[in-house]
């Protein structure tokens, strides 16, 4: 993606033209936010580490193109944990979040190729995740009526939905 | 959603379409036998209460999402015209009645026909859009129909509110039958 205004704009700028980067990072932050702060606190300081460590390995290494179901996969697990929102160990969303981040940062790395400033531009990918992780983590995380929890957790099922016809599109015969 | 609908967007990823959030957003709404299905989903959950009246909402998008991926896939659900036309009948017969079945088999009748709403749309998905803008679009209009379902469900709780959701679900199982008509001709 080439925005134009620079490598740091392009990170900003490929983030929010990948649908599937924005719904696992939403995903994922409903589901640290609905297991409560501290889970929130370590999903935030994890998913954009490991996204960066991520797209460093797939820009410089010759780390194989992932298939592109995992996408899908990682949108319907996460989809699935949000509306369901079972009593998770804290440690869970961190660790989740830790694994999704480095497979979406090693896609984000095998797409970056073509730019001469990788950093820079891991930087902004970085930089707008967070801002979209921690955004919904905080609010998600204060949720504290039933029907407030409830609507999050519908928004999981929907993210859920998502996941499963991405995946189904990802393996139909035709490929994706 | 101008974000999303624009289709001069550039992804960053695999998918080969650029476009599908408007195809994805219009096409629940495209035919009143869908319309219908969805919307009287949300004024039975609104007549069952609560935990249906979330429950049943979450349950549809997911198997119509199940119903969706089997199409993509190939795979063939017989019947559906005629499923999708008995959903109407069935879910408008639940809301006339006001059935309060087991929750469990309130989950199950919404469930099995969403799969069939959900192959027609994977069938019918237009060739060259993105699979993910189109799924987006496609899970946000169904979660709506419930929402405006769910919207008009609210007059439940007066006495003549009552009699105007039973009126409605009438009115649903009037088009399910005329819907299942068509089809079996």
């Amino acid at each position: 993606m080439n925005s134009g205004v620079g490598p740091f704009y392009d990170g900003v700028a490929h983030f929010f033209i990948t649908p599937e980067d924005i719904l696992i990072v939403f995903c994922l932050a409903l589901f640290g936010g609905l297991s409560g702060k501290q889970a929130s606190r370590g999903l935030v300081l994890v998913l954009p580490l490991a996204w960066f460590i991520g797209s460093a390995v797939g820009r410089f290494s010759d780390f194989p193109a992932l298939p592109v179901f995992l996408s899908g996969l990682g949108i319907l697990v996460t989809g699935i944990l949000v509306a369901t929102a079972p009593a998770v160990p804290t440690w869970l969303p961190g660790t989740l979040a830790g694994v999704l981040g480095f497979l979406h940062g090693l896609m984000n790395g095998n797409a970056l190729t073509q730019s001469s400033t990788l950093f820079l531009a891991a930087v902004g990918i970085v930089s707008s995740l967070v801002v979209v992780a921690l955004i919904t983590c905080a609010v998600t995380a204060t949720l504290t009526q039933n029907w407030q929890r409830i609507t999050a957790r519908v928004l999981g099922s929907w993210g859920a939905a998502i996941g499963l016809l991405s995946l189904a599109w990802s393996l139909r015969p035709e490929g994706p | 959603m101008f974000y999303l609908g624009s289709q001069s967007l550039l992804f960053g990823h695999t998918d080969s379409g650029a476009g599908g959030f408007t195809s994805g957003l219009s096409h629940p709404v495209g035919g009143l036998d869908h319309i219908l299905a969805m919307v009287a989903v949300g004024l039975w959950g609104a007549q069952l209460g609560s935990p249906l009246l979330w429950g049943l909402p979450i349950a549809f998008p997911l198997m119509m999402a199940f119903g969706a991926a089997l199409g993509l896939m190939g795979y063939l659900v017989p019947g559906v015209e005629i499923g999708i036309a008995l959903s109407g009948v069935a879910l408008g017969l639940m809301v006339l009645l006001e059935a309060k079945p087991p929750r469990w088999a309130a989950i199950l009748i919404v469930g099995v026909f969403a799969i069939f709403h959900g192959h027609a749309h994977g069938t019918e998905l237009p060739a060259g859009q993105s699979g993910v803008l189109y799924s987006i679009g496609f899970v946000i209009s169904t979660g709506l129909l419930h929402a405006a379902g769910i919207g008009i469900g609210t007059v439940h709780r007066w006495k003549q509110g009552k009699l105007f959701l039973r009126f409605a679900g009438a009115l649903v199982m009037g088009g399910g039958i005329y819907f299942l008509i068509r089809a079996l001709g």
